[in-house]
């Protein structure tokens, strides 16, 4: 993974790539099995990266599975998401969308996309599995697992 | 939670935390609430059940970001515009931190503590109220030291309070000299290593709460769940006494379930009632604590505990604990007993039961009760022999103990043959030996 990371770097400093935000200096984050990439919406960016992505599938074996990427529009226009969508054919998936277990926005989170993080937590406390447990036991169970949710929010 | 979770999503997880612990389903009404939540919230120090308050800690987990922001450069998100995390963490961020100055490149000038642990603002607040609120937050010390740059910054008005605080500073500033080279360093109050962790950013929030009496010791003693959560509710008088159904309107009289002599409070029941006084009184002599003993004058558990506990040799205080808590779930139980089955035990069948429930717990590994259990049994025997035996248990290996606590339990069943039951004792030992 390293080596995507160097590729992409590289291509950021050959100036490939168009530059972002100054304020942003990273365009690629590897956290656990996720990869996030940041790519400027133009057609020649996309496709550079495509062809990055490609090489490093074939040196690395790590083939990109384009059906089960999420692709997410941050000040898109109309044109550039017709554009992104004809090379990453993936799930397009505008904000808010879901980034390691967290509802993720450049907007205020709404309603609907809190709700699933409280099931979560109804689901961890069955009313049949509190029968079996005396309070002791429930104060338990809700100290290590249901605060735990909305802290780690898996 | 790390995002800004609103405030009605917090309610909704309270809700459904708070309904699962009282009464194990999806909803409760708050007859149910044996205790009001923020107050379950507490660390266990402070006599809560050391739930996370979901507020507190998202504001915590918030802080990090301002720390990592302040120290670690090279995070990707660091330059980003600050949005902050709000109000409330920002002031307590700035109250938790101070600076070991060095060269001054990266603490500001107007609102960062660094001047021995104190900011500007602090020091001078008319003065700090003078200047542009952008200035505020971006002026750095080594900036506003250089040729005094910081004069330039006052554009308010020139009170006479304005000039004297300027006065103040202009006499600080004289006095203060940047060591090149050496970087800025960022003091986090609350720790030991003055590093931040999230878990002291939390307990800061509860800094200046008062614990209720005998929270913290019950927080350390060992006990089984349910018998601690029973202590816990006596510690926050909670429990269903016929006083408290009677300050309800549930029921007219309160008499005592055990003496009907006096108002059954909690407090009576445990260390105020005729029979409860002869259990603590014979249990004590047997551990020959008598100096212990329960005086005439005994307001709550709590207070009688935490003033036993300065008596006792250290090595002894974590039995001790366990002890209180064991005989005071044995005195609830037994008054329930009388309440509901309508069975009653003497004060002799209550200490041969309180010497069974001690042996029970040493088996289920808490050894804190041991001395309670081997002392009952040391004088019921009268036998030199199970004193040999206990003595060998003492200073034997853990597998021969829970050998002789078995057997302990063996003996239960023909406590009454006396004659046989010394027999039985010594060819035990025989074999043992």
């Amino acid at each position: 993974m390293e080596v995507l990371n160097s590729m992409i770097k590289k291509a950021d400093m050959m100036g490939l790539l168009l530059p972002l935000d100054s304020k942003v200096k990273e365009r690629i984050f590897l956290y656990a099995d996720d990869v996030v990439l940041f790519i400027r919406p133009n057609q020649q960016d996309l496709l550079l990266t495509k062809g990055i992505l490609e090489i490093f599938a074939r040196v690395s074996g790590l083939e990109t599975n384009i059906n089960k990427c999420h692709t997410s529009p941050i000040q898109c226009n109309l044109e550039d998401s017709v554009t992104l969508k004809h090379l990453f054919p993936g799930k397009f998936d505008p904000f808010p969308t879901k980034y390691l277990g967290i509802p993720l926005s450049y907007k205020k989170l709404r309603k609907v996309d809190i709700q699933p993080l409280i099931d979560k937590v109804s689901d961890r406390l069955p009313s049949w599995k509190s029968k079996l447990l005396s309070k002791a036991g429930r104060a338990v169970l809700v100290k290590s697992t249901l605060s735990a949710i909305p802290v780690h929010g898996r | 939670m790390v995002v800004d979770l609103s405030p009605w999503a917090v309610k909704c997880i309270d809700k459904k935390r708070r309904a699962f612990l009282w009464k194990g389903s999806d909803e409760v009404k708050g007859g149910h609430c044996m205790l009001a939540w923020p107050k379950v919230c507490r660390p266990p120090e402070l006599g809560g059940l050391g739930f996370l308050d979901l507020q507190l800690f998202g504001y915590a987990l918030r802080m990090r970001w301002l720390w990592l922001k302040r120290t670690d450069d090279s995070r990707p998100w660091s330059q980003l515009p600050d949005r902050g995390g709000g109000n409330v963490v920002q002031a307590m961020f700035q109250a938790s931190i101070s600076i070991d100055l060095g060269d001054g490149a990266s603490s500001f000038f107007w609102t960062d503590r660094w001047i021995q642990g104190k900011s500007i603002r602090d020091l001078a607040p008319c003065l700090f109220n003078a200047v542009g609120s952008r200035t505020q937050r971006t002026r750095t010390v080594a900036q506003g030291l250089q040729g005094d740059r910081w004069v330039k910054d006052i554009s308010g008005a020139l009170t006479v309070q304005v000039i004297l605080d300027f006065l103040l500073v202009w006499d600080i500033t004289r006095t203060i000299t940047l060591r090149a080279g050496t970087p800025d360093r960022l003091l986090w109050k609350w720790t030991s290593d003055q590093n931040f962790s999230t878990a002291s950013a939390y307990k800061a929030f509860f800094i200046g709460q008062h614990s209720i009496p005998g929270a913290k010791i019950l927080s350390k003693t060992r006990a089984p769940g349910k018998c601690k959560f029973f202590g816990w509710l006596v510690l926050h008088d909670r429990c269903w006494t016929y006083a408290r159904r009677r300050r309800h309107n549930l029921q007219t009289d309160d008499s005592c379930a055990l003496c009907c002599q006096e108002s059954e409070t909690i407090t009576h029941l445990l260390v105020g009632c005729s029979l409860a006084r002869e259990i603590w009184h014979a249990v004590l002599l047997r551990l020959h604590w008598q100096q212990l003993a329960l005086g005439s004058n005994i307001f709550c558990l709590a207070d009688w505990w935490s003033s036993a506990r300065k008596l006792i040799p250290k090595i002894n205080l974590r039995s001790f604990d366990s002890m209180v808590i064991l005989i005071s779930w044995i005195l609830w139980n037994e008054r329930n007993r009388r309440v509901f089955d309508h069975q009653v035990r003497t004060s002799r069948q209550l200490l041969d039961f309180i010497a069974d429930e001690a042996v029970q717990w040493v088996l289920a590994s808490y050894s804190q009760v041991e001395k309670l259990a081997l002392a009952h049994w040391s004088r019921i025997c009268k036998c030199h022999s199970v004193v040999l035996v206990c003595s060998v248990c003492l200073v034997g290996c853990s597998d021969t103990r829970t050998l002789v606590f078995k057997f302990f339990l063996s003996l239960n069943e023909i406590r009454a043959q006396s004659r046989s039951l010394k027999k039985h004792t010594c060819s035990h030992t025989d074999t043992e030996n």
